[in-house]
């Protein structure tokens, strides 16, 4: 293998990993204890792991995060975690056997010196359901993936803890386990995306126990608590054989000054759904879409397989965007139609594109200290150059996606430099607007741009030219609002918690979001100075169908560095005609 | 949001190998089979064209089909290029499964028969200190010997496209890792910080790894593992315990432009042993240059990091800080990289003097090359590779070559030819104090070698003979040395081989022009020699003299295949 091919599976891992790796925040002064009581069929259990894994880290820290702290419980089943920093969690049992209530994963709020008692886990024996995977031969099949679909289960509130699927092994054997009592129907086989990948079609269809390939005819499995549930096995069904209808779309790439044919770069198929495509005549893929196709040493490209209908043809700068080098060129789309016949000699015309670059940096106030830990967070900025759309109305929802995909993937994204500045190269002409993301949890919010030391609304480009001496001013995100919500007019049940948001007053749209703890707690960190309106958008539990909210809104000023704490009011009322 | 956006994006990337439309100049065909000769139908196979350029093996890998009943397989319209195949059927391995540093390579109009091996099969059950199951921990099984191991076939596994996630126990704290190569593992619950095996929420991280039955890597029981065998009982006792950290800064990281325009490796290795234990990678969207290991036990460590520039596969490395662990955290560790050496090179072929019958047409863009330091260490091929004292090349369609990442050293180069007609005629550079056909080539830290010049031959001979087996048991295959009769000949003139159990042997591309032939006892046939002994001046002089004085000499005509020379033993 070599570095290159490396190098994309460790990124690739590096995203897969993301969720899974966030870690407590680095919030000073630990001061809160959370504690609870973990119990098995309503007997104590002892030597259960829980687990405080931290929601505040953004995807720059994750591989250097320490790990999350563990609680085991004692002979009574108590758990305790002392020391704990303020800040946003997810609380997880690692109980993958059992089938736990609440479920794993649930949010949970922080604050300082808080005393968070009765967290309980009540832990149940789940089910297992193990069988063989076979074709209709009798061979085993390798690396089958067998899910769960739900028919009906006994106690709602169980979710599924973990995994409800596996993969067969070497003899075809699965084991699902930690299954809630319920009825389930057990399903094998792959959707094609395999297959797809191998320019192939699946060889089997998604066959549901013991050997139907529509659930409808898939016998259902009635798994119990504790019990094991053994010879589900599956013989899977071969999938029809599909007619394979399909043209070949092929081109090239040229250079729109010199003509010469471009290699090693990627297009793209999308479809267009153009008005009189729509109905019948929608263009319809075989299988998925069809994979990127690369340039040869000629330029060509090719497309197998295609059904028709209308497309684009889009160049992709992936090597522009991946290495930073030839990134300075950009292509119209191309966009044809295939009509039951194969198309060729499609051309995409490279053409040079403007650079945009500049700085980026914090709105401080005049002669006011630098602050290296500030500018760090602009440091791990990726910044996108968003097409402002012309006309919104009536536009062409696949020229958008287009649209998306050539400015994004192209010339438009750009990474802030450790020394704050960035390049934006191979755009082309019409008018931007920035927006910036950080790969941090700290979010420094954009304020402005400035070019030569005047506010700009977009970035006007109309040809190759060079744009300096763009400023991007960002609000540092380090203020804090904190709170909960009080339940008044009637009692919500144990398990209830709360989506709520928070919205800038001078810029509704960029609106803050997060959900309580169980205890209608919660926090919203790293946000930028300013006035803000705090309500609760949603209610998520049982017995929120018995009831009407009302959500009062509260305004809540916070300041640079500021921690604002606020109580939210959810006013029940009874439903008449429950 | 954009995080994910971004996962997309690379997924997309890795996603996006296309059937790959090339200049019509030839097909690759082959058959997938297992041990028994039985076809294997619908199994993946993948074939890549090493030498272009970075971004099209990434993207626009050659070809990507599934076999059909019959196991077959057949790439067209490939451009002249060496090619590596992949095959993946989970449960088996492939050939050459356990040698990071050996590329086997294909060329058009090849018809490999590649017969895959049933993998291994380890069993076992891990259980915490009470004896009560484990369930959801981690289980791998990597070579003892040292290499990447697991996690270097997970990653090439996803790779393709294939999603293996790391096998973890099941309810009854039961595991079962199959499809591994035969060879000598240590099993371990619980593996230290590897990038490719975090996935899951793990509550195990901040713990040291435990070794089959109940230890630590020092005194962990090894298991063989023969071709589809299946080993049971391999047990775990997970002893967990506090880990500590391992973390510091990295000084002296280029900056790149891309989103991904270098990557930063951080591999934390066994002070006493080749293996690697975890490893952990910075990219620019992370925007730093801090790393960490957690859950790392007691022991003495060396840290080796290095980057590498996406654009030009140029590399830093850093030499090995040594680390010691000593119930605390070790952090604030400073790392610092260096330029590593570099050799730009190109091929030529030169004037032929005749044209050889029946010789496959060959591309010079086919000819695939490897570096080799010398005198060549006993560490394993993946720390080898590491460390840059080896180093694999490719010609590109400009028949340009380039070795990056090099340790220094003197270096000796060995082409993979196309045909056996083929031969190295002449090895210069710019700067003759480098290179010399008597001594190789002789790189300084983080020196740049612009102009290495390979010059190539086609009108190469062929040599087939056998040495008297008199004794048919296998210590009687011997070593066969073909040495240049004149003086002072250059080193990539000499020859050597091991004869076959019934005394045949064979060398192939070969300068015309006079040889002895001269045999040595193998020593140890099953131990292959690590380096030719031409590399060595002493025993190059040696040879030459016991050559000389056994005096069996062969002339060779350009494009002559001698066939039936019998040898006598000295």
């Amino acid at each position: 293998m070599n570095s290159a091919t490396r190098f994309i599976a460790l990124l690739l891992c590096a995203c897969l990993s993301h969720a899974a790796l966030a870690q407590n925040p680095p919030t000073p002064k630990p001061t809160a204890t959370v504690q609870g009581r973990v119990t098995l069929d309503g007997s104590p259990y002892a030597g259960g792991i829980v687990m405080l894994q931290s929601d505040e880290r953004g995807m720059g820290e994750m591989l250097t995060a320490p790990p999350a702290p563990t609680a085991v419980t004692d002979g009574d089943g108590r758990y305790r975690f002392a020391q704990v920093a303020a800040g946003k969690y997810r609380f997880t049992i690692h109980a993958q056997a059992f089938v736990s209530e609440p479920s794993s994963g649930a949010a949970f709020t922080v604050s300082e010196g808080d005393t968070i008692e009765n967290q309980d886990f009540k832990l149940s024996r789940g089910g297992v359901i193990t069988g063989r995977v076979t074709d209709p031969e009798g061979h085993p099949r390798i690396e089958e993936t067998v899910r769960l679909n739900v028919v009906e289960r006994a106690n709602n509130e169980q979710a599924l803890n973990g995994m409800h699927f596996k993969q067969t092994d070497d003899r075809g054997v699965y084991r699902i386990f930690g299954i809630p009592a319920g009825k389930y129907k057990v399903v094998a086989g792959e959707s094609g995306q395999m297959a797809a990948l191998f320019n192939s079609q699946p060889e089997f269809a998604m066959t549901y126990y013991p050997h139907a390939d529509k659930e409808a005819d898939g016998k259902i499995v009635e798994v119990r608590a504790g019990v094991e549930t053994e010879g589900i096995d599956i013989v899977l069904v071969p999938a029809e054989a599909e007619e394979k209808k399909g043209f070949t779309v092929s081109g090239r790439i040229l250079d729109g000054d010199t003509g010469k044919p471009v290699s090693g770069s990627m297009v793209m198929l999308m479809p267009t759904f153009e008005p009189e495509n729509k109905g019948e005549n929608k263009p319809e893929l075989l299988g998925n879409q069809p994979m990127p196709a690369t340039t040869d040493g000629q330029g060509q490209f090719r497309f197998s397989g295609i059904a028709s209908g209308g497309y684009q043809a889009l160049m992709v700068n992936m090597q522009g965007m991946l290495t930073g080098e030839g990134g300075s060129s950009y292509a119209e789309p191309v966009k044809f139609t295939v009509a039951e016949a194969d198309v060729a000699g499609l051309e995409i015309k490279l053409k040079g594109g403007a650079t945009v670059q500049g700085t980026i940096a914090f709105d401080t106030k005049p002669n006011a200290a630098p602050d290296p830990a500030m500018n760090a967070q602009l440091g791990t900025m990726m910044l996108m150059a968003m097409p402002a759309r012309p006309d919104a109305s009536g536009s062409d929802p696949s020229s958008v996606a287009a649209e998306m995909a050539g400015g994004m993937l192209g010339g438009g994204m750009a990474m802030v430099k450790p020394d704050q500045s960035f390049v934006f190269k191979g755009l082309r002409p019409g008018k931007y607007t920035v927006m910036a993301q950080s790969l941090t949890g700290q979010k420094p919010r954009l304020l402005r741009m400035e070019r030569n030391g005047a506010v700009i609304q977009q970035v006007d480009i109309t040809g190759t030219e060079t744009i300096n001496n763009l400023r991007l001013v960002f609000a540092a995100a380090n203020a804090a609002i904190s709170g909960r919500v009080q339940v008044q007019g009637g009692t919500l049940s144990a398990g209830t918690h709360f989506s709520i948001t928070a919205i800038h007053k001078d810029e509704p749209d960029k609106s803050e979001y997060t959900e309580s703890d169980m205890r209608g707690q919660f926090n919203f960190a790293n946000l930028t100075a300013g006035v803000y309106q705090v309500r609760v958008m949603s209610v998520r539990g049982e017995g929120e169908s018995a009831f009407e909210f009302d959500y009062p809104e509260q305004s809540v000023t916070v300041a640079e560095n500021g921690k604002v704490t606020v109580v939210v009011y959810v006013n029940l009322k009874k439903k008449e005609n429950q | 949001m954009k995080a994910s956006a971004y996962c997309l994006l690379s997924l997309l990337i890795v996603a996006g190998l296309p059937a790959y439309a090339q200049r019509a100049t030839g097909s690759i065909s082959g058959r997938v089979v297992a041990e028994d000769g039985q076809p294997m139908s619908r199994v993946p196979v993948m074939i890549l064209a090493g030498g272009q350029n970075i971004m099209k093996t990434v993207m626009g890998g050659s070809s990507r089909q599934m076999t059909d009943s019959e196991g077959r397989f057949k790439a067209d319209s490939l451009e002249a290029a060496a090619y590596q195949i992949t095959v993946n059927a989970p449960g088996y391995v492939m050939p050459n499964g356990n040698e990071p540093d050996k590329l086997q390579v294909y060329r058009l109009g090849d018809t490999p028969t590649i017969v895959m091996r049933k993998g291994g099969v380890i069993t076992g059950r891990v259980t915490d200190a009470a004896g009560r199951p484990l369930v959801g921990v981690i289980v791998v099984a990597e070579p003892a010997d040292g290499g990447y191991g697991t996690a270097a076939q997970t990653l090439s596994l996803q790779i393709g496209g294939i999603n293996q996630m790391p096998r973890t126990t099941d309810d009854r704290g039961q595991f079962r890792l199959y499809g591994l190569s035969p060879g000598r593992y240590v099993v371990m619950a619980n593996p230290s910080a590897l990038v490719a095996l975090e996935g899951h929420d793990n509550p195990f991280r901040a713990q040291p790894p435990t070794y089959h039955p109940a230890a630590t890597r020092d005194g962990a029981t090894i298991v063989n593992v023969a071709s589809g065998s299946e080993t049971g009982g391999v047990d775990i006792r997970f002893r967990g315990g506090a880990g500590h950290a391992v973390s510091g800064k990295l000084k002296g990281m280029l900056a790149g432009e891309g989103m991904m325009s270098n990557l930063t490796t951080i591999q934390l290795k066994a002070a006493s042993a080749d293996a690697i234990l975890a490893t952990t990678v910075i990219l620019p969207i992370f925007g730093s240059d801090g790393f960490a290991f957690y859950g790392i036990p007691n022991g003495d460590y060396e840290l080796i990091a290095q980057q590498l520039m996406l654009k030009d596969q140029s590399t830093q490395r850093s030499a090995p800080v040594r680390v010691t662990v000593n119930n605390a955290d070790v952090t604030n560790l400073s790392v610092a990289l260096s330029a590593m050496a570099t050799i730009n090179g190109k091929l030529a072929l030169a004037q032929p003097t005749a044209a050889c019958p029946n010789a496959r047409t060959s591309e010079l863009d086919e000819v695939t090359l490897r570096i080799e330091r010398a005198p060549v260490t006993k560490k394993s091929p993946a720390l080898r590779l590491l460390l840059g004292e080896v180093a694999q090349g490719f010609a590109d369609e400009n028949n340009a070559f380039r070795f990056t990442g090099l340790a220094a050293g003197t270096f000796w180069l060995t082409p993979d030819l196309p045909s056996p007609h083929w031969y190295v005629k002449a090895l210069a550079a710019d700067k003759p104090a480098n290179v010399s056909a008597a001594t190789g080539i002789s790189l300084k830290a983080g020196e740049k070698l612009a102009t290495l010049k390979l010059t190539l031959a086609t009108d190469g001979a062929q040599l087939q003979g056998r040495v008297p087996t008199a004794d048919k048991a296998a210590d009687k295959v011997q070593q066969v040395f073909l040495v240049p009769a004149e003086a002072d000949a250059p080193v990539h003139r000499f020859a050597e081989t091991v004869s076959a159990n019934d005394g045949s042997f064979a060398f192939a591309s070969l300068a015309p022009g006079k040889y002895w032939l001269v045999t040595r006892p193998a020593a140890k046939p099953d131990e292959p020699l690590r380096q030719p002994l031409a590399w060595d001046a002493i025993e190059r002089a040696k040879l030459v003299k016991e050559a000389a004085a056994a005096n069996q000499s062969v002339e060779l005509k350009a494009c002559q295949v001698g066939k039936g020379h019998e040898l006598k033993l000295p």
